[in-house]
């Protein structure tokens, strides 16, 4: 189940992404809201410590200001008063407030320019200075006469100081209301800046909120999809499960049948081996046929094909037939059987006949083959061997025997005593046997002569498409080659010199299909 | 029914060339396994009078099927008229034997083998 072990990692690596990216969530948030705070904190106290220390500048001005402005208008009463007054003790009195009022102006003077006072302010403060020193010129002239009792030009004077003062008053006026319009906009600044800060708290909450949430939604997320993973894997291996189960029944009964076809194709080999190998001619049978010497040979390919071969003795001679069925196992072997026994059967009747036998083979196996469903056929060739008896001919023309032939089948190999080699085609001879319902019109017969010492070599393409592991064929140009080569040999050994040639060709190749050989040669 | 075809052979009847081309391996089992090959066949044969079975590309063709093949060819032989070619292919074992077989049947036919 390598598809489920893929999932499994694929799996672990999610779950690894995803502690990664909860854990990093976390921390970011955490940064996040961090940050935030130390901002907020930070502005938060430079914004107090600005509103506080504006305020308290403002306050001491406004203080120091309301004390000038005091000490002024205190000088100007004492100063009414000192005019009104003729007791010299009061005189003496108001003198030495007045003078008082005097330090109490200067110390609130220097009060107010310890503060921290803006351009225009201490400008003010320096004109200021020059207008109360003339104010004071006068006021020190009033207060002379006012001691010296002479208060000629007092009300002339005192008229000038208080226009002075009322002057100095009003500016002073002015620069508190100024202070206070500058402490407005300062605590508005302050304000502002409070302001702004809160709106990025704000900002950076939301920010560190949303991060928050998205980092639930994608923990949700990967959850869900390892839900949707481990649904999807559980569900796999429960088809896993079932498809293997179906598999494994599927295997089990294919390993039975296979058990049973093996059996029984092991039986049906066995039994083909055995109908194809009891029904060919006995080493006997052939020895005793006169006149002709005869060498046959049969090896069933691994997988058993349909060869036939016959050797059937009668009075003046044999009936030699040679086949092949198309295709492999017991059907085959079941037409070939079939064959031999249409064959013997009419060969008990007139075994010369060799065309009429072949028409009624081809009648009977087809209409055999369609019963049993197969449409086997057979290529098939039947040569009726016969000695001449007659004196005449035999002295005429030294022929002794001849062979009548019929049948579509392979190339008939003959090689005359003195070595020359003819080849006769047997395509027109027939036509494979049990292919079509009639087939009389194609069956043709054909006479060899035979003379003393003369070979003859019947052959099925087990022999000549017998293939090397290079694919490549033994042929019928080798066949050709070692029967016309060994002719004045023995039909035993022509064979065998054969076979041994095939086999060697063949090499360790499987057998694909039978081999059967058959070498006559007149004595 | 103009295409039958299985993992290993192909059988497709072009009408407008008038030709039935054969490929592959053939290895049905019986007459009833061919019976819609000779179905393609027969009605190519009721569409035309002159029709090409090209088996160049037909590398092997069992028992049963030589069988079909030659149960074709009698019953074109008997169609009045009718004209019938066989391409085949020399480097294709069985061919040449059992074209040449189905020509005999059928004088007429029109055998290449290329």
């Amino acid at each position: 189940m390598p598809e489920i072990n893929t999932t499994r990692i694929k799996n672990n690596r999610i779950v690894k992404q995803q502690i990664i990216l909860v854990i990093s969530g976390f921390f970011l948030a955490f940064f996040i809201l961090g940050i935030a705070g130390n901002i907020v904190l930070s502005n938060q106290e430079e914004s107090y410590t600005k509103m506080d220390y504006i305020v308290n500048q403002s306050n001491a001005k406004t203080i120091a200001m309301t004390k000038l402005s005091e000490s002024i208008r205190d000088r100007m009463l004492i100063v009414y008063d000192m005019v009104n007054t003729d007791d010299v003790f009061e005189l003496d009195e108001m003198n030495m407030q007045f003078s008082s009022k005097a330090t109490d102006f200067l110390l609130a003077r220097e009060e107010l320019m310890s503060l921290e006072l803006t351009q225009s302010q201490i400008n003010d403060l320096v004109d200021q200075r020059k207008l109360l020193k003339n104010a004071q010129i006068a006021f020190a002239k009033v207060v002379n006469n006012a001691i010296n009792q002479t208060g000629i030009n007092d009300v002339e004077l005192i008229n000038e100081a208080r226009l002075i003062n009322a002057d100095v008053l009003d500016r002073l006026n002015d620069m508190r209301k100024a202070q206070a319009e500058l402490s407005r906009k300062s605590l508005a600044l302050a304000h502002a800046s409070y302001e702004s800060t809160r709106q990025q708290m704000f900002f950076l909450g939301v920010a560190g909120f949303i991060v928050s949430l998205l980092i639930v939604y994608f923990v949700i997320r990967q959850i869900r999809g390892q839900g949707l993973v481990l649904s999807d894997l559980m569900q796999q291996l429960e088809q896993a499960n079932t498809s293997l189960e179906t598999k494994v029944e599927k295997r089990t009964k294919q390993l039975l049948h296979t058990r049973e076809e093996n059996l029984r194709m092991g039986a049906e080999l066995n039994i083909s081996r055995k109908i194809q190998h009891v029904i060919l001619p006995t080493k006997d049978e052939i020895d005793s046929v006169s006149g002709l010497k005869i060498a046959a040979f049969m090896e069933p390919a691994d997988e058993i094909g349909g060869d036939y071969y016959e050797v059937l003795k009668h009075d003046n001679g044999a009936l030699i037939g040679i086949g092949d069925v198309t295709g492999h196992g017991l059907e085959s072997g079941i037409v070939m059987l079939m064959t031999q026994s249409i064959i013997r059967a009419q060969s008990n009747i007139d075994s010369k006949n060799v065309v009429g036998m072949l028409q009624v083979a081809n009648k009977t196996i087809h209409d055999n083959v369609v019963r049993m469903n197969c449409e086997k056929n057979l290529t098939l060739m039947l040569l009726d061997y016969q000695k001449i008896n007659d004196e005449s001919i035999l002295n005429d023309q030294q022929k002794i025997a001849e062979l009548n032939v019929s049948g579509q089948h392979e190339s008939i190999i003959i090689v005359r005593q003195d070595g020359d080699l003819e080849e006769i085609d047997t395509d027109e001879l027939g036509f494979p046997v049990g292919l079509i319902d009639d087939a009389n019109e194609f069956y043709k017969q054909h006479k060899i002569n035979l003379f003393k010492g003369d070979t003859v070599v019947l052959y099925t393409d087990g022999i000549t498409e017998a293939a090397n592991s290079d694919h490549e064929l033994y042929g019928i140009e080798r066949l050709r080659r070692v029967v016309k080569d060994n002719h004045r040999k023995t039909p035993e050994d022509i064979k065998s010199l054969v076979i041994e040639q095939v086999k060697k060709h063949i090499g360790k190749q499987k057998v694909f299909d039978d081999l059967t050989l058959l070498v006559l040669q007149q004595n | 029914m103009n295409l039958i075809e299985d993992e290993n052979y192909k059988v497709s009847y072009q009408q407008e060339d008038a030709l039935v081309v054969f490929s592959g391996t053939l290895r049905l089992g019986g007459m009833s396994e061919y019976a819609p090959i000779v179905e393609c066949l027969q009605k190519a044969v009721s569409e035309t009078g002159s029709l090409t079975l090209n088996l160049k590309d037909l590398d092997f063709l069992n028992s049963s099927g030589i069988a079909m093949l030659s149960k074709f060819v009698i019953s074109a032989r008997n169609k009045e008229d009718f004209e019938l070619s066989i391409l085949g292919s020399n480097e294709t074992p069985w061919q040449e034997k059992s074209l040449k077989n189905l020509q005999r049947l059928m004088p007429s036919l029109t055998l290449r083998l290329e």
